[in-house]
């Protein structure tokens, strides 16, 4: 293998000072390096790291001062904290933690930074270069015609009367944002205005303005297909994480990338079982990627997917999860990227059918609308059945072949999940299934069903304070209803609600926190086969004084 | 070979119809499915554009077809089937017991103040504002004024356990448990259908909250709350505290122009009667401030687009073009806010209100679709009635010898429905006629040869 390309992130005070000096002082080490110089290593994203990754380098190597030398107080121990989580996610990828590496490097330490070079090199060589440099190049995005985008989704028919407008969350604290403005801007031959506005991005696609348009114009489908112009001029509006979930769902488009996303089936308290044959697939989708690109805030979507697979247990189904399975392809599709998302389907399928399966169960309601209605589109011979896992629940529920052994004590409210609820019309099954907890109590917040407020961010784009304040008029929309929980079928609800309450909020704590946690965790606590850690994330507010004030 | 004509509906359309009809000679028979004649109108306050009292001007005309010597009048009864062909139909028509003898009612209320369940059964004569008994007299001008006995909710019919109060109550015995459903077989030459609209039900709109909110009411319940003979005496009150609403918002369209809610059609008579409603409650009291919602103001008969201006000008009407988003509601007070995009203006906007009127839409009535299966007559894609040719055959139909009129059509105000009960009533004559002269024409034939 000729020598390893390795991407360095180097601090402008320390690292890069070392490397400056191994050259002044004629230091050999291997050439292939790229230095990018940052103020301070704890600028360094993990979606940088992610991108030199996706862009073919074998290596990235983070620089920093030595701990209490930085010159910024705490950004390498940031930096550190970030390096480790990226190094997880590179394993869950494929393509090896080992890949990544951070090293503290003083000014004067020429040596040790060229040490360091020469022993990742080894390291790389050893690796063998990175598949994603030979993966298969994927066509330019086919981008679609406007007046096709316009007819497809009955945009044509808009009169202006403004109710999409009125009933969108994002128009009511951004008035720059219109959805009637903008149809009626294209309807004016205007659409290349749209193309390069931030307003292209702001929209949440969550299907509350077609819900209620009186002439059923697909206003999501009318932005989601407009994206990929914009992406085409470089535009992304702004993603969250500066688009590191992009990269790596990117990088499962690749062919040649062997996955290693099942070990956390390993050590389950049921002794779940697995199978990689059968005709019944839970598909995990990205819920142990988020646990570690989320890891900041908890958001408990790894319990998600070992508390769908005990549920699946305990109904007596073994179900196949595949170690190789790639991510639904959903954020791509939405973020204005089509032809990853149709590589990415293809893949699954290919997989899927190999497996033999038949049916799908999946809890993430976006990787359901995906697969069930997004994929038939895309594939040809697409005829696998799927459903959520709250419908298989109230269907085994309704046939009384499951009850649930534990009293679960608390009032909940639920969230209705766009993808779940607006998208697939699944706004009972998670209600039957909840009533029939013993124990439970379901209290309806003012907006629900098909008028249930979004959780403010989607397809990891333009969360900002619009997002937040979404959040936290949604939250205490639930907090209100004096429910003990919020309970929600989406991983991304459960991560953007967690996330709004991670840090301080604007106004009274007590009027929005509420423990917010998924409905498989819940089943899984009234079957008894939760796994230990699928406790609710804890309100700040004192448990004790709320039990005791209840009993 | 029959020469009378069968009108199926008693609304103002089928009483023009028959009132055409009766005085040219002709003899009528209307049938009517509730147990009064005057059809929606009756329940109307005031008509667009001359602000007339509903009621005054159809009384009147209610009462003149009732006792006209040539139409029979069949109330609370359907239309069950249908053979024969034009000119000699033969139609059958189900008559439910009324449990009072017609012949011997006087209308005066002894019953239905005697009923034990009299105020306890909501009064849907009076979209449920009001109450009444189960032996009941649907409204104050109702024709016939005759009692009838409600069999789902009477408990000796429905139960078999009464004291049945008002026996005893009647001084004229009219009251009669053992009435049962009669069939009649009626020979008409020709049938008018006039079965007339349906108001939408705005339930599902759920992002306007009706029946989640109670100051959110529909039209009807609007205009049996400014009635002078409705619930309220024609005080307008709010369904929470029975205060008099200041501010009120209508919005237009409401299960009409929508496509989801299956009626992708204008109307056609809410931009005007929502002015009127606004006119009314100016009239009553002019610190009222209507607000009006409107998709794009259709205002497109005679004298109509004048009734708008005189809305804005001189009852202070102010119209906003915007469909509200959604209405939210103060837990405490009990107001509601409108939430809009000012389409003129600009921006989401939310106005605090005391009442919001949703202007439903004209839908076709339950049980139209199984009529048109009945008769044979072939329903459009809105499943009103198909008219033959909209332009030159608009009351005619695919079956000779039955004609169309009204809001079964399509939606219409009272003035179309009076000119199309007019026309229907002229085809159906000219019909009579016709088969009358073949059949007179192939007698005189035998008889020459």
């Amino acid at each position: 293998m000729a020598e390893p390309e390795i991407v360095a992130f180097v601090c402008n005070w320390c690292a890069y000072a070392g490397a400056d000096y191994a050259g002044v002082s004629r230091i050999q080490y291997p050439t292939n390096v790229r230095l990018v110089r940052v103020m301070c290593s704890g600028r360094v994203e993990p979606s940088f790291i992610l991108k030199a990754l996706e862009e073919g380098a074998d290596g990235v190597l983070v620089g920093g001062c030595h701990e209490a030398d930085c010159h910024y107080i705490s950004g390498n121990l940031k930096a550190r904290e970030r390096v480790e989580s990226t190094r997880d996610l590179l394993d869950l990828l494929g393509l090896g933690a080992e890949r990544l590496r951070i090293k503290w490097v003083n000014a004067n330490e020429g040596e040790v930074f060229a040490n360091e070079i020469k022993d990742f090199s080894a390291t790389l060589k050893r690796l063998g270069p990175n598949p994603l440099a030979k993966a298969k190049k994927l066509g330019a995005v086919k981008v679609p015609d406007v007046d096709e985008i316009m007819s497809r989704t009955d945009a044509y028919l808009c009169v202006e009367c403004g109710k999409c407008t009125a009933s969108c969350p994002v128009s009511r604290r951004d008035s720059e944002f219109s959805p009637r403005a903008t149809v009626e801007q294209s309807l004016e031959n205007k659409h290349s205005e749209l193309e390069t506005s931030q307003q292209l991005w702001d929209c949440l696609t969550c299907r509350t303005c077609e819900e209620r348009c009186p002439y059923n114009v697909r206003f999501s489908e009318f932005i989601r297909d407009s994206r990929p112009e914009a992406r085409e001029l470089g535009l992304d509006g702004c993603p969250t994480q500066s688009g590191q979930m992009y990269s790596w769902m990117r990088m499962m488009a690749a062919d040649n990338l062997p996955q290693k996303r099942t070990d956390w089936l390993e050590g389950l308290k049921t002794k779940t079982k697995a199978t990689a044959k059968s005709d019944f697939m839970f598909f995990v989708g990205c819920l142990p990627h988020f646990n570690v690109s989320h890891g900041h805030i908890s958001p408990g979507t790894l319990d998600i997917a070992r508390n769908s697979v005990a549920i699946l247990n305990a109904l007596g189904i073994t179900p196949v999860v595949l170690p190789e399975e790639r991510c639904c392809g959903h954020d791509l599709l939405f973020a204005g990227d089509p032809v990853r998302f149709e590589a990415l389907a293809k893949k699954n399928a290919q997989l899927i059918k190999a497996a033999g399966v038949k049916r799908i169960v999946i809890s993430c309601p976006e990787g359901y609308e995906t697969l069930a209605r997004e994929y038939p589109r895309v594939l040809k011979d697409w005829d696998v059945e799927v459903i959520h896992i709250s419908e298989l629940l109230a269907e085994r529920i309704e046939a009384g072949k499951l009850e649930f052994k534990n009293e679960v004590g608390a009032s909940v409210t639920y969230q209705d999940p766009c993808r779940l609820g607006r998208y697939m019309g699944v706004y009972d099954a998670p209600r039957k299934v909840l009533g029939a907890i013993p124990g439970v109590e379901l209290v309806e917040m003012e907006h629900s069903r098909q008028d249930a407020i979004c959780c403010g961010v989607s397809s990891w784009v333009s969360c900002g304070s619009t997002a937040k304040s979404i959040q936290m008029a949604r939250l205490a929309e639930a907090k209100s209803t004096g429910a003990d929980l919020l309970v929600t079928a989406c991983p991304k609800c459960q991560i953007h609600f967690r996330c709004a309450l991670s840090g301080r909020v604007p106004g009274d704590r007590n009027a929005v926190d509420i423990p917010i946690e998924d409905l498989t965790s819940i089943v899984a606590r009234a079957l008894g086969v939760a796994d230990g850690s699928a406790a609710p994330a804890p309100a700040r507010q004192s448990k004790k004084a709320k039990t005791g004030s209840k009993s | 070979m029959s020469e009378s004509v069968l009108i199926i509906g008693g609304g103002v359309c089928g009483i023009q119809a028959a009132l055409d009809l009766a005085d040219k000679g002709m003899h009528v028979y209307m049938v009517e499915k509730l147990p009064s004649i005057g059809g929606r109108m009756a329940l109307l306050d005031k008509v667009f554009p001359t602000n007339d009292c509903s009621i005054c001007i159809l009384a009147p005309k209610m009462i003149t077809c009732f006792n006209h010597p040539n139409v029979d009048v069949l109330t609370n009864a359907e239309v069950e089937g249908l053979s024969g062909k034009a000119g000699d139909f033969k139609v059958k028509v189900l008559k439910h017991a009324r449990h009072v003898d017609e012949t011997k009612c006087t209308g005066c209320d002894a019953c239905t103040q005697a009923c034990v369940l009299a105020g306890r059964i909501p009064d849907e004569w009076n979209q449920n504002f009001g109450t009444r008994g189960a032996a009941y007299i649907p409204f104050m001008q109702a024709v016939p004024r005759v009692a009838i006995i409600d069999e789902e909710r009477c408990l000796l019919l429905a139960k078999g356990k009464c004291k049945s109060k008002c026996v005893e109550a009647c001084q004229r015995g009219a009251i009669d448990f053992k009435q049962k459903d009669e069939v009649v077989t009626l020979d008409a030459g020709a049938i008018i259908v006039a079965t007339g609209l349906d108001m939408y039900d705005p339930t599902p709109v759920t992002e306007y909250g009706y029946g989640r909110f109670e100051n959110v009411i529909h039209s009807m319940e609007y205009e049996r709350l400014i009635n002078a003979s409705g619930p309220t005496g024609g005080h307008l009150k709010r369904r929470s505290d029975g205060e008099r609403p200041k501010r009120i918002a209508y919005i237009q369209c409401v299960g009409a122009r929508d496509v989801r809610s299956g009626h992708p059609y204008c109307c056609s008579v809410c931009c005007m009667y929502a002015t009127k409603d606004s006119m009314l409650a100016y009239m009553h009291h002019d610190d009222t401030e209507n607000i009006i919602f409107y998709t794009d103001l259709r205002a497109f008969g005679r004298g109509f687009d004048e009734y708008i201006r005189r809305g804005a000008a001189e009852y202070g009407i102010t119209y906003v073009r915007a469909r509200p988003g959604e209405i939210t509601e103060d837990p405490e007070t009990k107001n509601l806010y409108v939430w809009y995009d000012d389409t003129e203006g600009g921006g989401v906007k939310s106005m605090e209100v005391d009442m919001v009127v949703l202007s439903t839409a004209f839908v076709p009535p339950p049980g139209i679709n199984a009529l048109g299966e009945k008769l044979g007559v072939k329903m459009n894609e809105y499943d009103f009635f198909k008219a033959q040719d909209d332009l030159l055959a608009p009351m005619d139909t695919n079956v000779p010898g039955i004609y169309i009129a009204g809001a079964c059509t399509r939606p219409m105000d009272v003035t179309d429905a009076v000119t199309q009960g007019g026309g229907a009533a002229d085809r159906a004559a000219q019909a009579i006629g016709d088969y009358a002269g073949k059949a007179s024409a192939k007698a005189g034939s035998r008889k020459g040869s």
